[in-house]
């Protein structure tokens, strides 16, 4: 029903235009046809006219002159005009003179005219007698006011109507023409349009219904055909689809079950790997914690090794180059007791307004200071072969203060205050006094040299623990040391010379006025020996100072005391947690513990700290501040306090109090120690916290 | 005319006598009214149109005849008004010019030279009772028209006799072919006498070919053309200047008959046409300049040139002449029948063409002129006295009573 309306529509589109475009074609064309009919009459009468005009006057004549035989020739003439069909001449009485042109009936038609009818003027009018169409043209024959006749023209309208039938038969085969388009393009559309897209129509139902991968056969390539080819991919692609979800799901059902199964097996399987694993981790990390210690363990060696071959080599060096310099200097020496005493001998002698007290001077100067070079090349020859002494700096410090060449320093720079500041219970060091008494020499008398118009030295010590590696001039490892502070407010070393002050005979004075330019060198080579580091902070114009890194070593000296007793600070197996990050201090805390009849645990984080607590009590805590990723001390009291809250503490820190600290202590904990600390240190603070009673 | 419309009383009492008074005032005088110090006559002639150069000589003659008779003293002591009408070479043309004529007051007309228009005055002067004399017109129908109609020349049966017989006789022509002109009643009845005694005394006529007044020279080729094939022996044209083209024609083509003519031939312009190609031929003719006669010598005399007097001319002045003649018999200078009367009374009258003496027609008996051409001039060949041969002239009546 739907396509069929479709038919109607398109068939009435056609009609419908078709008819209009016949319809204005003839609108167009009928007003010209009849235009054109009209003129042609008009053009036949003219001609008429005008031939008649032109044979008036001669016809006239002849038939007024009676001249028959030229009258017909004339007629003759006349009827040579083509389609000119009958010419009939009157007299005035309207009776037929002469007459020419085929058929008697006609020219019996006309054969009288009634005068009473007939106007003076020419008529023009059109007949049709026996299926013969005539144009009749008839007029009076009148020369020079002489009335002669009438005359009277037929002409054949035949071909004429025959044209206007031509017309019409035109139309009526154009019409019919149309019509066949008409018939022609519908069957065309019904082929090209309808019937495709029924076809179309029908198999689209089909779809719906449910046949999936219905087909459609059409074969044309227009728009119609390529919907029909995209239906039918659609249709397949549908069906083939719907083919493999099926099949997809089928086998999704048994992929399913098949999956359930290898789930299982896998669960088991996989139990078993775990343990299986875990087991082989813990083999794994045993044997490599086993391989990396024996690493460790080969690596130390072959440091250690190559370390003791350098020393070796550098004393055997220093060995060859103390021999050889010790022989030098030995010669040296006496060579320059001559130069350095003579010259005293002589100036006993001298006043000093002599020409030669001067020069002799000099020449007793410049002995000495050949003689303090080679004292210097000496000392430097002699590094490696320092004995190991435990010392205290202290004591060196306070021996080089009295000491003459301190003196003579001192004279020399009168403008120049020296302030000293000893930590008391300054730990001992490992080392050699001579190098070390070189070397204080050394940095304050540069430190003077670095302030000619007066100013200050500050020589200090103290004990430092160091927590992080510090980048200074070098790096600073952690540990205890010791720390030999020289400071002085003059001009600054640049960055620039900061570099190269180590060097041997690299000096910013004036040769020759003092120093050996070994100075810095010595100074050097002494903290090289003593595994030591040093660090310089200095600004331009504003002062200079020399920090020297000693490691500490807790063995006694010979001159100290012996160690004060400890029996006041022995404990009675208390508990007590360590929470240390770095090792060395919880094996160095632990021994200390140990030896004071305490019982020591530990752990490297606050993080663990916590976590023991959970499950062990303990009476005190020694707790590091800084614990480094992890929570720091402050964080990890807080966090103990909440499950054991009054718990006993000790802060140590290798940095001053803080407000951290200060905070800590406000929660609760015991007193603030810092590193390093000397076991008496400890084993007080200790006894001190346990004893600690809460205020009521 | 009943004409049953509320205008017919305004048309009888107020419209029509006005017209009739109108008329009676002021076109046509009666002739019983007229005071007039002169006598009115027309002459007729073609002055425009195909005829007017054969008419020339006419009018030339006219004007000198009225001029002579002027000079001394005019007509019963009234001068000649010479009313000189165009009838524009057409039949009906001539009719129109008579009718005014008429309306002039012209108490004789003289006229035409072709036939065909003297014809047409002949009707309308008949109808009005005014005296007419032709002077060239040949056509026997002229003078038949009624007995106010009269003629100076010989008619068409005469000069058909005589071109005939000289063309049987003198020339010994066995065979001839007419041309005939069927725009001219003159041509036509000529060629009819012609082939009439041309075939009664032994010849034979091999074929009549036409054309007309507007016929083209291709015409007369095609003519010729059928001539040349036929051979005849002579070739009788009885035309006016078209037969000098013919002749002409006939000549470069190589026609050897002989072409014979009437009374048309005797103009100048017909001399003109054929120039030198008028090698031969023959002719008949009103009068020659090779005349001796007294009056034809004395008015040659008058003349200057001889060579530009033709026939026409000096028939022209014997109708004239005649005309005066009859007046001064009549007695009257305004009453047409008196003239009329007089004029029919005319015997013996001495013109230059000839003595005049009418038939019972109106026509003279008058010898005919044969001329000859040689190289493009005419010369002098026999006279043809139609009186001499009685046989004819039974020959002529009975013709008459069949025409």
């Amino acid at each position: 029903m739907k396509l069929s309306s479709l038919r109607i529509k398109i068939s009435a589109a056609i009609m419908v235009t078709v008819f209009f475009i016949s319809l204005s074609i003839a609108a167009l064309l009928y007003p010209f046809e009849k235009e054109r009919r009209h003129t042609h009459l008009k053009n036949i009468h003219v001609l008429l006219t005008a031939v008649f005009n032109q044979k008036e006057d001669q016809i006239a004549n002849e038939i007024y002159a009676d001249q028959k035989e030229a009258l017909v020739i004339s007629l003759k003439e006349l009827k040579k005009i083509e389609k000119i069909s009958h010419i009939l001449l009157y007299n005035t009485k309207g009776q037929v003179m002469t007459s020419t042109g085929p058929g008697a009936d006609i020219l019996k038609l006309f054969a009288t005219i009634d005068l009473n009818a007939i106007e003076s003027a020419a008529e023009f009018s059109r007949l049709k007698y026996m299926e013969n169409h005539y144009a009749n043209f008839f007029s009076p024959i009148e020369v020079i006011g002489v009335h002669v006749g009438y005359i009277r023209i037929l002409y054949s309208l035949n071909a004429f109507e025959k044209e206007s039938q031509m017309v019409v038969f035109f139309f009526g085969i154009l019409f019919f023409v149309l019509l066949v388009i008409i018939i022609c393009l519908n069957m065309f559309l019904s082929h090209c349009v309808i019937l495709p897209t029924s076809r179309l129509r029908d198999a689209m139902g089909q779809l719906q219904t449910g046949e999936l991968g219905t087909q459609v056969s059409i074969s044309s390539r227009d728009e119609i055909g390529q919907m029909a080819s995209a239906f039918n991919e659609m249709s397949q692609m549908l069906y083939e689809q719907k083919e493999k979800l099926t099949r997809a799901i089928t086998a999704k059902d048994t992929y399913a079950l098949k999956l359930k199964k290898s789930n299982a097996a896998l669960e088991l399987l996989n139990k078993n790997l775990e343990t299986r694993v875990r087991e082989r981790t813990a083999e794994l990390s045993k044997s490599n914690r086993h391989l990396q210690e024996e690493i460790d363990e080969r690596q130390r060696a072959y440091r250690e090794k190559r370390e003791l071959e350098k020393r070796l080599d550098r004393s055997k060096k220093m060995e060859t180059l103390g021999l050889l310099a010790g022989g030098v200097a030995h010669d040296l020496n006496n060579v320059l007791s001559g130069i350095v005493s003579y010259p005293d001998l002589l100036l006993l002698d001298l006043s000093p307004d002599d020409p030669g007290y001067g020069p002799i001077m000099t020449i007793k100067n410049s002995g000495q200071k050949a003689a303090a070079i080679v004292q210097d090349l000496l000392t430097l020859t002699r590094r490696g072969v320092i004995c190991n002494e435990v010392v205290n700096v202290n004591a060196i410090i306070s021996e080089y203060f009295t000491s003459p060449e301190h003196q003579r320093l001192i004279l020399f720079h009168s403008n120049i205050t020296v302030e000293v500041l000893l930590q008391e219970d300054l730990f001992n060091i490992q080392g050699s006094p001579l190098h070390l008494k070189k070397t204080v020499m050394n940095l304050v008398s540069n430190a003077a040299e670095a302030q000619p118009d007066g100013g200050s030295i500050q020589v200090s010590t103290y004990n430092r623990y160091v927590d992080k590696p510090i980048q200074g001039y070098q790096l600073i490892k952690e540990g205890d040391y010791v720390i030999l502070e020289v400071k002085d407010h003059g001009m600054g070393i640049s960055e620039h010379d900061r570099e190269k002050i180590f060097e041997p005979f690299y000096t910013k004075k004036i040769m020759g006025r003092s120093g050996t330019g070994l100075g810095m060198a010595v100074v050097w080579g002494t903290i090289q020996d003593h595994r030591g580091y040093i660090n310089i902070k200095s600004e331009l114009n504003r002062g200079t100072t020399f920090e020297l890194f000693f490691p500490i070593t807790r063995k006694h000296s010979a001159k100290q005391e012996d160690i004060p007793s400890l029996a006041s600070h022995m404990g009675n197996r208390e508990r007590i947690l360590i929470i240390d990050d770095v090792k060395e201090q919880v094996e160095i805390a632990t021994m200390i513990l140990k030896k004071l009849n305490y019982t020591p645990v530990s752990v490297s984080s606050g993080e663990k700290a916590v976590k023991y607590l959970e499950s062990h009590c303990v009476d005190l805590l020694i707790l590091d501040m800084i614990m480094a990723p992890g929570m720091d001390g402050l964080e990890t009291y807080k966090k103990i306090i909440e499950t054991h809250p009054g718990q006993k503490a000790l802060i140590v820190s290798g940095y001053a109090e803080n407000h951290r600290v200060k905070t800590l202590q406000q929660l609760g904990a015991g007193p603030y120690i810092k590193k390093p600390y000397t076991i008496e240190k400890l084993g007080r603070a200790i006894k001190d916290e346990l004893l600690r009673r809460e205020p009521i | 005319m009943a004409l049953k419309n509320p205008l017919a009383p305004f048309l009888f009492k107020i419209l029509i006598p006005t017209w009739v008074l109108i008329h009676l005032t002021f076109i046509a005088p009666p002739p019983a009214l007229t005071n007039e110090k002169t006598i009115k006559i027309a002459a007729i002639f073609s002055l425009s149109g195909g005829a007017a150069t054969s008419n020339a000589p006419s009018i030339q003659g006219i004007r000198s005849a009225v001029q002579t008779l002027n000079k001394q003293g005019g007509l019963l002591g009234k001068k000649i008004q010479l009313m000189e009408i165009d009838n524009q070479s057409t039949p009906i043309g001539s009719s129109v010019a008579a009718e005014k004529a008429v309306r002039l007051g012209a108490v004789a007309i003289i006229g035409c030279n072709w036939s065909s228009h003297s014809l047409a005055v002949a009707k309308v002067a008949q109808r009005e009772g005014i005296p007419m004399i032709s002077n060239i017109s040949t056509h026997p129908d002229v003078t038949l028209t009624g007995n106010y109609i009269f003629r100076v020349c010989f008619t068409d049966i005469i000069q058909g006799k005589a071109m005939a017989s000289f063309a049987r006789k003198t020339l010994k022509a066995r065979t001839g072919i007419l041309l005939v002109n069927l725009n001219s009643n003159y041509g036509i009845v000529l060629s009819e006498q012609f082939k009439r005694y041309f075939e009664s005394s032994g010849g034979s006529i091999l074929s009549r070919l036409e054309y007309k007044n507007n016929s083209d020279l291709h015409h007369f080729q095609q003519l010729v053309e059928r001539v040349k094939k036929s051979k005849p022996n002579v070739v009788f044209i009885p035309g006016f200047v078209e037969s000098g083209i013919i002749i002409r024609e006939m000549s470069r083509t190589g026609v050897t008959a002989i072409p014979l003519g009437g009374d048309g031939w005797g103009f100048d312009d017909f001399f003109k046409a054929g120039g030198s190609e008028l090698k031969q031929g023959y002719y008949c003719t009103h009068w020659s300049r090779q005349d001796s006669s007294p009056r034809s010598l004395e008015y040659l005399a008058r003349r200057q040139n001889k060579n530009d007097v033709w026939a026409a001319e000096v028939l022209a002045v014997d109708a004239i002449n005649l005309l005066a003649h009859a007046v001064n018999q009549a007695g009257t200078t305004t009453d047409g029948s008196k003239i009329r009367e007089a004029l029919s009374q005319v015997q013996d009258f001495k013109g230059i063409t000839g003595t005049i003496s009418f038939d019972k027609n109106g026509d003279p008996i008058k010898d005919v002129i044969i001329m000859g051409i040689r190289n493009g001039c005419p010369l002098f060949q026999s006279r043809f006295n139609p009186d001499k041969n009685r046989k004819s002239r039974a020959l002529i009546n009975a013709a008459d009573k069949m025409l």
